[in-house]
């Protein structure tokens, strides 16, 4: 009885030591991967400006080119591309939301283009109700989560923008938003 | 009367030529696997700052990156949360702790240390909205305190056998019962 026991414990220790060392292989060469994807992101237009349930809201359509093909390797499960908005006003020294988010999962599918407009739940907003001629700037980030092993993150800075500094809503946003 | 139990007891076990000395060996034996494993365990939480540096992920709302049974480390770092990260976070009240996406942050002074002055809303990626639905009645926010850690590293499948031991209590027994005569009955 022994026997077939001590066999059984030696082959799975063995097996399970042998996908141990593979993920950790695996996850240890993400570390030497680099990539430098090419990334534009611009505001075509702010569509407007609000004070809605105590706070100020803001929406603009942007313009974005990200080709993330780059990003994807063989131990890359999937890359969450985000973009934030981040701003800094009298009440709050760091004020950041994510306006887009996207999940892609094949490689091919990685070069987007595309306009970018605000949508449910994401939106832009600020408590301190201090938009107006407030300088902001986008980001364009992504984290790659792995097959296994640590998940990565890496951001564009599109520094400079100004909120508008009035009160106004275009026809560009549509009823919901 | 006991000696003649004990002798019982150890028969049933197959036990029977071992002597006292040798019981108790295994006895601290068994012991010191228990101490060793809590110790990692603490070892871990002194290192990621986190109250829980591993857990299981117990529910579908971030699919497709963390499916139900996945696995993942968390580390607490002495960097402030921003916008885009995946967090773990414990509303007051409840026991199940919830890995979700930030999508806000509100800092009264940047890497502030009042709990009170960063204001955080989270969101699951596969879920529709964000999660003031999930937070406490008139919650609009997490503050620092709330947070558990931020998600840095991802193991898939293991923990489903957390989770099949959770579901079925007694498979959990059983495993402990024969990983138990296991230490006590292997000779060294």
């Amino acid at each position: 009885m022994h026997t077939y026991m001590y066999r059984m414990n030696a082959l799975f220790t063995v097996a399970s030591t042998a996908l141990a060392v593979i993920c950790a292989a695996a996850a240890l060469t993400d570390w030497t991967f680099t990539s430098d994807p090419p990334v534009s992101l611009q505001v075509k237009s702010y569509d407007g400006l609000q004070r809605e349930s105590g706070e100020h809201r803001a929406w603009m359509t942007m313009q974005l080119k990200a080709d993330l093909r780059d990003v994807f390797h063989w131990n890359t499960k999937q890359a969450f591309m985000y973009i934030t908005a981040e701003f800094e006003t009298p009440k709050n020294e760091v004020n950041q939301a994510v306006v887009w988010s996207r999940i892609v999962q094949k490689q091919k599918d990685a070069n987007i283009k595309e306009t970018v407009r605000f949508g449910y739940p994401y939106q832009l907003t600020d408590p301190g109700l201090s938009l107006h001629n407030t300088t902001f700037s986008l980001m364009f980030n992504w984290e790659t989560v792995p097959v296994v092993g640590a998940m990565h993150r890496d951001t564009r800075v599109f520094p400079g923008l100004t909120f508008p500094g009035e009160y106004f809503r275009t026809r560009a946003i549509p009823k919901g938003w | 009367m006991l000696k003649g139990q004990v002798k019982g007891l150890l028969a049933s076990l197959g036990l029977a030529d071992m002597n006292l000395r040798q019981l108790l060996t295994q006895g601290v034996n068994l012991g010191l696997i228990v101490t060793t494993a809590l110790m990692i365990w603490k070892g871990l939480v002194l290192c990621t700052g986190s109250e829980s540096p591993v857990v299981v992920v117990l529910s579908g709302s971030m699919e497709p990156a963390f499916y139900r049974g996945d696995i993942l480390f968390l580390n607490m770092g002495r960097k402030p949360f921003r916008a885009g990260e995946v967090v773990v976070f414990n509303i007051n009240g409840r026991d199940i702790p919830i890995v979700h996406r930030i999508i806000k942050v509100h800092e009264k002074e940047a890497g502030t240390k009042k709990s009170d002055d960063v204001l955080i809303l989270t969101k699951g990626d596969n879920n529709w909205g964000d999660d003031r639905a999930l937070y406490n009645p008139g919650q609009k926010w997490l503050h620092r305190d709330h947070l558990m850690g931020r998600v840095v590293g991802f193991l898939p499948y293991i923990g489903q056998a957390t989770i099949i031991m959770n579901d079925y209590p007694y498979v959990k027994y059983l495993l402990i019962g024969i990983l138990g005569i296991f230490v006590i009955t292997s000779k060294e």
